[in-house]
């Protein structure tokens, strides 16, 4: 049964957010699938706080003057 | 543990417990970029037509600094989902740079675990918003949360 469960939260993410199948299913090495990852990881924008993109958005349009 | 180093093999198609719970943290980073890009464009749509229904100034920065506040809760949501990530990231990195396998696997289960939690934050306060993100089923949420997950 836990097994199923788990198996679902991959499946239930993999089918849903696009491009997380062909994360779930290509096969990779250790060190391919770490390297990839570590890539992946790099990615992910911090939003909020200093040097967030969220906050600096904001304040760029706060100071358009037109 | 054995059935989750097993299950690792078999959902991420892997030759070993590191590749497999590297292979998860990918699945994990994708839909956080995901739900982040879709997040951005939300936002940046409620943001535009602040801009084009006030003029410059003021009352239109007001107008910014209350819709930008609405969106706060979510942002954060997404970067401790971030954190939680980087954290898994850097932990499946030390575990194969130290040659470890399975005797590591439940620590990473547990962060993982974690990072299945906050992503469900984010979700919960994307729909509050208006936005709707792929949901996890109640059970997996509940098995997420008895694994050691904190929320």
């Amino acid at each position: 049964v836990i097994e199923a469960i788990v198996a679902a939260l991959f499946r239930a993410i993999a089918d849903a957010v696009p491009g997380v199948l062909a994360e779930a299913t290509g096969k990779k090495n250790d060190d391919e699938a770490v390297n990839h990852l570590n890539e992946l990881v790099k990615k992910m924008p911090r939003r909020t706080g200093a040097g967030g993109t969220w906050d600096a958005d904001l304040a760029a349009r706060k100071h358009k003057t037109t | 543990m054995k059935w989750i180093v097993l299950l690792m093999l078999l959902v991420g198609g892997c030759s070993s417990p590191i590749a497999g719970m590297a292979t998860a943290g990918s699945v994990v980073t994708q839909a956080h970029l995901s739900a982040g890009g879709q997040l951005d464009a939300a936002r940046d749509k409620a943001l535009d037509e602040v801009e084009a229904q006030l003029p410059a100034g003021p009352e239109r920065n007001a107008e910014l600094d209350r819709v930008a506040a609405e969106w706060q809760p979510v942002g954060e949501a997404l970067d401790d989902l971030k954190g939680a990530i980087e954290v898994y990231a850097q932990s499946v990195t030390l575990a194969h740079a130290a040659g470890t396998g399975e005797e590591i696997l439940p620590q990473l289960v547990a962060l993982l675990a974690r990072v299945v939690l906050l992503y469900d934050t984010v979700v919960d306060l994307a729909r509050a918003l208006g936005e709707e993100l792929p949901h996890l089923p109640e059970m997996v949420r509940a098995l997420a949360r008895s694994v050691g997950g904190v929320q």
